[in-house]
Order: C-alpha cells, then structure tokens, then sequence
C-alpha cells in the first residue's frame, strides 16, 4: 500500500507536468492563423509602445546611410522621371491600368519591431487601419519585398516577413521569364530559394529575380535578388534555385506598403474562378 | 518564504528583460539562439519541490512566448520539459546528500564536470524541443540538429558566465 502511495507521488508530479505541456500543446495548436492575429494584435498594441522606445532611441545610429540610400533613389527616380518627359506615351502599361489611372498606391512605413533568426519572422510596422493598411497588403523596400500584412491595429500592422518558412510568393526570373514560387528555407537572411523552374530553362548565376506581380499584392517588376545556385532538385524536373537577396534584412527601417487599387474588384472576381 | 518569492520573481523579470533587449538584439543569424532566462530554472536550489518548478517554467515560458513574437506555448513547452527532467539529471550529477541542501546549483558543489553535464543535458533536452516543435517537420533535419547543438553551446557559454555574475550563496 506504502508503494502505491508512494508511485502516485511521484505520478503527480509527471501528470501536473502532462497537463501543463497539454496547455502549452493546446496554446501552439490553437494559435492559427485567425485566432492568434486577433489575440496578437491586443498584445502587439501594448507591446509596440515600448518598442517604439526603443526604435526612437536606436534609430538615429542608421540615419547616413538611411539618407545615402534616400539619395539615390531620389536620382534614379529623377532621372526616370526625364526619360518619360522625353519620350511621350512611354509611360509602362504595367504601372498604369487601363483609365490611366495607376494601379497602385503606396504608404511609407517604418519597422519599429524586427527579427531574422527565427523559422518564423514577423515585423511591426508604424502605420495601421487609420493610415489605410489592410490584411493582405504588400510591403516593399526600395530593392525588393519585405513580406505581407497579416493583421493591423489602428496604429500598427504585423507583417509576415519574406523570412518566413511557410510562407510563398511568386517571383520571375528576369532573363528567361520563368516563374515560380519563393519560400524561405530558414538557412541565412540574405538568402532564399525559387522552385518550380522547369529543367529546360538556362537559369544562369547572376541572373536577376523579380516580382511576377501576380495576385496584386506586390507591384511587377520589382527587383528581389540574384541567381548564386542552381541544380535540379532531388526526383523532379524543376531547378532548385538559390536567391542572394538585395534586401538586408537586418539593417531594414523603411519600407513601403503597397495598396492595390483594384483589390475589392479582383476578390469580387475570386469566386468566379471556383465555379470553373 | 515571502521574500524568496519575490526575489524569485525579480529574478525572472531580469531575465526576461536583458533577454528582449540585449541577447535578442545580437547578432547571432538562425543558427544559434542562446536563451539565457533557462538560467532561472537552471539556478533554483537542489531541494526546490517538482511542482512549483514546473508552475514557474510555465509562468516563465509564456512571458517568453509574448515577448518573442513567437507562436504562443512553444517557448512554453520547451521551458516545461527541461524544468520535468531537471531533477532527473541533477540526481546523477550530484552527490546524495547535496540534494537536500537549499543552495543553488553551482560549480563549487557540483564540480566543474558534474556542473557542464547539468547545464548541457538540460539545455539539449530544452533545445531539442524548442527547434522540433518550431520546425515542426524533418525536412532540412541536419540544419535543425546544428541549431540545436550550436544553440545549447552557446546558452551554456552565457549560463556559465551569468553563475559567476550571481555569485553562488554559501551553504
């Protein structure tokens, strides 16, 4: 009898610890996608004060080469700008949809909570509901995406960062014009991997990637890195190829979300392809 | 009793916050990720009771998950399991009669072996968890398997450093 007591003691111990990891288990299982952006964006409210502290206070170390990097994108778009001035209806159709009316608008934003060592990164960004951001939006830097919103409060939006195991968007490359998806494979945050490039195309290293556009969450045609590998993948047809990115994530402060004007229009157009 | 708590949970609150600010801010990449606040489940005393060990990796393990922008429970989970088998492992690495003692686990009691066996063993079991649960599949296995090896040196570098910071108490 000594003995059974004395096995239950030591069994209460293993089942508190049992129904804590049960907890832990429910916790990690139950925070998909929907449920844990609605209770993260409560705790990211309270959260973003202090790292708003913190980036004020950390921000100014960047500022030189946050103003070089502003400069020159300033000339490039100078000088962009005077080659369409001389050139009359030379503006890109992609840019512009059929009424002239561009088809994309954008609103500038600073990351004010980062990281690029997890398998799952997200950012936090200064701007939300009353700037205009939405779920579903595009962020984009000057040399590539940064990743897509998720969830937004009135002030602050959480971004799904590029650096995200399971998350895909589509890229092209720019030379052959094959396309296909871009995921994280959790290595280095200056790297990333395209799939689906069928054998028969050149993939060449240096060759540059960029965005397709399709979907309407990222404008085309803008640059995201370049070739450094390229082999078949184990049992496919389809080249593994290996991104170098232009982004340095670990450096990144401004960056642009991306309104696709035409959004409501483009879901109102979804459930008619689920028909087919 | 009263005091102790409290000491406990400054402690904590420390822990948690030279992890966001500091250990967070460094560049480490994705392979290593020393998580430096295990100390405090590390550093309880020998004779601390299973269960209140087990309340504070779970109180612990949460204030971790909402500061890391990780999935809620995972730091949890892992924090849980290394605070279950911590008495299983001090029990080979020390000698019977310090595990009554009130101290805390140091390298004066249990030898500097004995002392890198614990920190090591627990780390790894903590690591292993952390980085399966987080992956959650076993396609890139070796890279998961050097994130944890790498990871448990380099928590066990800065729990080693942190145990010279606190000064273990006399017996």
């Amino acid at each position: 009898m000594k003995n059974v007591f004395r096995l239950l003691a030591g069994a209460r111990i293993l089942m508190l610890f049992m129904l804590l990891e049960a907890v832990a288990f429910l916790l990690i299982t139950s925070s998909s996608y929907y449920q844990q952006s609605v209770v993260m964006n409560q705790l990211y409210a309270a959260r973003s004060f202090w790292h708003k502290q913190w980036n004020s206070a950390t921000q100014y170390v960047g500022l030189k080469e946050v103003n070089e990097a502003l400069n020159e994108e300033n000339t490039a778009l100078h000088n962009m700008l005077a080659q369409y001035q001389s050139t009359p209806n030379a503006l890109p159709g992609t840019a512009f949809g059929t009424a002239g009316k561009p088809l994309f608008s954008y609103i500038p934003a600073t990351i004010i909570d980062n990281s690029v060592t997890k398998q799952h990164n997200y950012i936090v960004l200064n701007v939300g509901s009353a700037n205009g951001v939405a779920p579903d939006m595009g962020v984009i830097a000057d040399n590539g995406i940064v990743g897509v919103v998720t969830s937004v409060t009135e002030h602050c939006a959480f971004v799904k960062s590029l650096l995200h195991t399971n998350w895909r968007c589509n890229v092209r490359l720019m030379r052959t014009g094959d396309f296909g998806p871009m995921e994280w494979d959790g290595i280095t945050h200056n790297e990333s991997v395209l799939y689906d490039i069928p054998e028969h195309s050149s993939v060449q290293i240096s060759d540059t990637v960029v965005t397709s556009g399709f979907s309407g969450i990222f404008p085309p045609n803008i640059p995201v890195g370049v070739v450094i590998d390229s082999h078949q993948a184990k049992r496919s047809n389809f080249h593994e190829v290996r991104i170098r990115l232009f982004i340095d994530f670990k450096k990144i402060q401004h960056v642009r979300v991306v309104s696709f004007l035409y959004r409501d229009e483009l879901q109102t157009l979804k459930p008619l392809f689920d028909e087919y | 009793m009263n005091t102790n708590i409290l000491r406990l949970l400054l402690f904590l609150l420390i822990l948690i916050l030279v992890q966001d600010i500091v250990i967070d801010k460094l560049p480490f990449g994705t392979y290593a990720y020393p998580a430096l606040y295990t100390a405090f489940i590390l550093f309880l005393p020998f004779n601390y009771a299973a269960a209140p060990t087990l309340m504070w990796a779970f109180a612990m393990g949460l204030c971790i998950d909402i500061f890391s922008m990780d999935v809620i429970g995972l730091h949890t989970a892992a924090l849980l399991f290394m605070a279950y088998i911590r008495p299983k492992i001090l029990k080979r690495c020390a000698a019977k009669d310090d595990m009554g003692s009130s101290a805390m686990p140091s390298i004066r009691i249990l030898g500097l072996g004995m002392f890198f066996i614990y920190i090591g063993l627990s780390l790894l079991a903590y690591n292993t968890v952390l980085f399966m649960l987080d992956t959650f599949s076993v396609h890139h296995f070796q890279h998961t398997a050097i994130r944890i090896l790498l990871s448990t040196l380099a928590t066990s570098i800065l729990v080693t450093l942190l145990h010279f910071a606190v000064k273990p108490q006399r017996k």
